[in-house]
């Protein structure tokens, strides 16, 4: 992002009699607002579309062989990825008398 | 005493919402569940004497537990909803496309999220979304019951047309710096079964409410881990 655009817009956007300018910067935009009188202006500036979503793993975690159990699931091996209905049963022993 | 539990989920497999049935019966006897209405799918599971389940969402919901979130999102987001937690199978995380290998694709986590809002000036529409943190929990070589943060995601609606920028910035910074936090709270509840061990752990839905009789729940905004020594 050059600051320099920035700056230059604010100067000018101060010289034409704007005022209540606001910068609101992110990391790959600046989106800029004044007001003049009954006017109100609005100026961004982005060098990166920016999706409302987002997601990672975090780096940090146990390695895997510490996991000695996982949790079960009821009723897998139903299909969980396409939701296919399917049929399943289980048994066993809780605790030996 | 042993319960049998018959689950109807209306719309599908461990998701969304559900009743559930429960009958305990003694040990070494019989119970038997009637139903005459329709469901997407259903599941019966036998539940032990001796079962201890723990609903994940009452846990979460606690004074404490909400400072610690609305302390992290800081003064530009708040926090719109309690704390919900969704069993959620690896394939549907939303990181599962970086790395499909790093889990079973039966595996299930626990997804810890709630709802947020973000005001914006008068150029955007304000935003509205969820933060999520995925959990997975395990007993370890000893019996132990432990967790860990596995990684986290937020989405978002609003924002437009220019503040999306300074939205993800916020909880690109907020979100993935409170999983410390998120840990420290996990380890701390799973610290009161510290001095027991269990051989096995499975995950119910909704509260893992084993009451006799019928039960309306959601499996979209509680899940439950039990475990059996």
């Amino acid at each position: 992002m050059k600051n320099d655009v920035i700056d230059r817009l604010e100067s000018l956007l101060r010289d034409e009699g704007f005022t209540n300018l606001t910068t609101l910067r992110a990391s790959h935009d600046v989106t800029i607002s004044a007001a003049k009188g009954d006017t109100r202006l609005v100026t961004h500036v982005s060098d990166r579309v920016s999706v409302p979503s987002h997601a990672q793993p975090h780096d940090e975690v146990p390695d895997p062989s510490v996991i000695a159990v996982r949790p079960q699931v009821p009723g897998i091996p139903a299909d969980p990825i396409t939701g296919i209905p399917g049929r399943a049963g289980g048994s066993g022993l809780g605790k030996r008398r | 005493m042993p319960v049998l539990s018959q689950y109807w989920f209306h719309n599908g497999f461990f998701s969304g919402p559900f009743d559930v049935f429960n009958e305990p019966y003694p040990d070494g006897g019989w119970a038997w569940i009637s139903n005459g209405s329709s469901s997407a799918a259903t599941l019966a599971w036998n539940r032990p004497d001796g079962e201890h389940a723990v609903d994940l969402a009452a846990q979460l919901n606690t004074g404490d537990v909400l400072a610690i979130v609305d302390g992290a999102l800081g003064s530009q987001a708040s926090r719109t909803s309690g704390i919900m937690v969704q069993g959620v199978f690896w394939p549907s995380v939303p990181y599962y496309g970086s790395d499909p290998g790093r889990h079973p694709s039966s595996m299930m986590l626990a997804r810890v999220y709630f709802d947020f809002h973000v005001p914006t000036p008068w150029y955007c529409s304000d935003a509205n979304g969820n933060v999520a943190y995925y959990l997975v929990l395990y007993l370890d070589a000893s019996g132990h019951a432990k967790g860990y943060v596995d990684g986290w995601s937020y989405d978002y609606s609003g924002g437009g047309p220019f503040c999306t920028g300074a939205i993800n910035d916020m909880l690109n910074k907020a979100v993935p710096g409170a999983i410390g936090q998120v840990q420290k709270v996990l380890d701390d509840k799973l610290a009161a079964l510290a001095s027991f061990t269990f051989s096995t752990m499975y995950y119910l839905p909704g509260s893992g409410t084993s009451s006799q009789g019928d039960h309306a729940e959601n499996a979209d905004t509680d899940l439950a881990v039990a475990v059996l020594s």
